[in-house]
């Protein structure tokens, strides 16, 4: 039984996100990312200026 | 090459490593494919901001798993006049599984398996979901947990031993 058990449980490795979304999912933590660093230079930006 | 480009690489490198497992985990926890797609984006923004803040980062893999585990318990809080039980009984059901036609059949298996899962003790679950799910070995989570190998050990055998429990009733 603990020998099915297990090889059900690995079945559920089934679940994943397929590679458009996982595409998806990367674009958006990469703006994400480019958002936070550019109005960190915004901020460093108008200091200097001002 | 500058930092931020290092960061961003090793950040890739690791993302392509881990988004299945962090997904999963959080998909099992909240049933909800759109909320563990967030989660996993969540779970990643806050390890590049450890990145970007120079921290030393020894394990991302454990690191996620904490983040995500927190992004989870956090959600539970907000949400806790919701009950787990209440949405799998409400026929929430692991849609969107990845499979063939020929696998179809198999396919009740793993939702009853899904559902046996999200009966049992948090504890119990995540010892199961990393040993057996992402065949993880016992000295691989007592690293990530800064727990000893015998002791994972013997919670991975009594988590399962639970589990057989939940499928006899």
């Amino acid at each position: 039984m603990k020998k099915d058990l297990i090889k059900n449980l690995s079945e559920l490795k089934k679940i994943s996100l397929n590679i458009p979304e996982k595409e998806v999912v990367k674009n958006k933590i990469l703006k994400e990312i480019e958002r936070s660093e550019t109005s960190v230079i915004t901020v460093i930006g108008n200091e200097i200026i001002n | 090459m500058s930092t931020s480009h290092q960061n961003k690489h090793v950040f890739t490198e690791i993302y392509v490593s881990y988004t299945d497992p962090i997904f999963r985990y959080c998909y099992f926890k909240v049933n909800d494919r759109e909320l563990a797609k967030d989660m996993l984006q969540q779970s990643f923004m806050q390890l590049w901001s450890y990145m970007k803040n120079g921290e030393s980062i020894e394990n991302p893999k454990a690191l996620l798993y904490r983040i995500a585990g927190n992004l989870v318990v956090d959600w539970y809080r907000k949400k806790k006049a919701e009950s787990l039980d209440a949405l799998t009984d409400a026929g929430l059901e692991p849609v969107s599984i990845v499979m063939g036609v020929d696998e179809i059949e198999r396919s009740a298996e793993i939702n009853n398996m899904f559902k046996m899962l999200n009966k049992i003790d948090e504890n119990d679950q995540n010892y199961i979901i990393w040993r057996y799910v992402e065949d993880m070995s016992p000295a691989e989570i007592a690293l990530m947990l800064g727990e000893r190998e015998n002791t994972v050990s013997v919670k991975i055998h009594r988590a399962v031993e639970r589990l057989k429990k939940h499928l006899l009733v």
